[in-house]
């Protein structure tokens, strides 16, 4: 089979798949559905981690590669972070504090395995290489990771009541992945030289300039057309107003909900 | 008459951009210019990261406005929406290629970039959407291990 025909039949058309799946299990009109969207998640999930051997001439599997080595440390970080999350102050589903221990373990080894995918010799490799998608992947994340940290951590002291001991988790987790980037900036690791991952966290900047720039075109060209149709609809017909009959139910519906409990 | 001092959005907008200036600034003050690396090989990046990332936000966007379309009784609503998108397309496209020779970051043909391009951005948005993800735990974990702010002994009572 051809190398391109096959890439596309065994990656991006399961790859495809997954985005679809999902789209057709939010119909809420039939559990079939539902069930057909999660078997199509599932079948494309599993195409793509195992590209790198079904099409492992293809440069696209080195993305199946990735997501497969992304995968345990990422689950283990989400289940953590969900564990501690849901065993605090929570109205319903309260988990016991054994849950959350588990929470402070699975967090701790899943960024701590993140962390050793970089410094030691565990890093996804392709043919003798780093995989180059993880040198995409890596400062991404740890730069768009300061970013969003920093901004909510800011909007939480500008906007929120009193939430400066809240805010310190997120400055804290900001500037540990700031001085993950600048320390792998500066220093060697057994696989990666710190000039080549400067290269990449330059690289990242401008990838996320340029998804900025494309995302900010592609919402101003649709809004634009909601703009003009939202301008020319018609006003909306007055309605006559209440009569005093109306009023009155009004007023006791109020008075019922809304009363004074000693009157 | 006193003004209030209220916090703007600004200020988080500030935020969310001072560590890639920060990144960017420290770098060059400890260790200067990378050898062979300039922006010849940054510009590319932006221009095929912004229009790979335009052509997969339209898409979205484009299924959206069948809902919109449907839901408003405007079923031109996602052609017309198709129209404008291809034409700012084209021309952010000519805009960047007219920048210099650009658009092939070492790959050897159109093709191999166009899948290159593809996977890149699918990888960054993965990134983008994990850190979001991280972050929010994070909030919501601080939140919910934050003293209770609502008197409970009253919702209580008001159960009895």
């Amino acid at each position: 089979m051809d190398e391109i025909f096959e890439a596309a039949l065994l990656f991006w058309l399961p790859f495809a798949f997954i985005p679809l799946g999902f789209w057709i299990s939010q119909l809420k009109s039939s559990k079939l559905f539902n069930n057909f969207g999660y078997s199509l998640i599932i079948v494309g999930l599993i195409f793509v981690l195992s590209s790198p051997w079904t099409v492992p001439e293809s440069p696209s599997s080195a993305v199946g590669q990735l997501l497969g080595f992304i995968a345990g440390p990422t689950i283990l970080v989400l289940h953590g972070l969900y564990k501690i999350a849901y065993s605090g102050n929570v109205p319903v589903g309260k988990l016991t504090k054994r849950d959350k221990n588990l929470g402070f373990v699975s967090l701790f080894v899943g960024i701590t395995w993140l962390n050793l995918m970089h410094w030691w010799g565990i890093t996804p490799s392709m043919d003798n290489s780093v995989n180059r998608y993880w040198l995409v992947f890596l400062p991404n994340l740890l730069l768009s990771l300061t970013c969003f940290c920093l901004a909510i951590g800011i909007g939480l002291l500008a906007f929120g009541d009193s939430r400066a001991r809240e805010s310190r988790y997120l400055f804290a987790m900001a500037s540990a992945s700031f001085i993950f980037l600048l320390c792998a900036m500066n220093l060697d690791s057994i696989n990666l030289t710190a000039i080549e991952f400067r290269e990449y966290v330059w690289l990242s900047v401008a990838d996320l300039l340029g998804i900025f720039i494309g995302a900010v075109l592609a919402i101003m060209s649709f809004a634009s057309v909601i703009f003009v149709y939202e301008k020319n609809l018609p006003k909306p017909v007055s309605i006559e107003p209440p009569t005093s009959d109306e009023l009155a139910v009004v007023s006791r519906v109020i008075k019922n909900n809304l009363g004074d409990e000693n009157s | 008459m006193i003004s209030e001092n209220k916090p703007s959005i600004k200020v988080v907008l500030i935020g969310a951009i001072l560590p890639v200036f920060s990144i960017v600034a420290i770098d060059y003050t400890l260790n200067g210019g990378i050898p062979n690396f300039g922006m010849a090989e940054i510009n590319p990046r932006i221009a095929n990261s912004a229009l790979t990332s335009f052509i997969l936000v339209s898409i979205f966007l484009l299924g959206n406005m069948f809902f919109y379309g449907e839901s408003r009784n405007r079923p031109m609503a996602p052609i017309y929406g198709m129209i404008i998108a291809v034409v700012v397309g084209i021309l952010a496209a000519i805009f960047f290629i007219n920048q210099g020779p650009m658009l092939l970051e070492g790959n050897g043909s159109v093709r191999a970039q166009l899948v290159y391009n593809t996977a890149h951005t699918i990888v960054s948005i993965i990134a983008l959407a994990f850190s979001a993800l991280v972050t929010l735990g994070i909030l919501f974990s601080a939140m919910t291990h934050s003293s209770p702010r609502i008197d409970n002994t009253h919702m209580n009572s008001e159960e009895e």
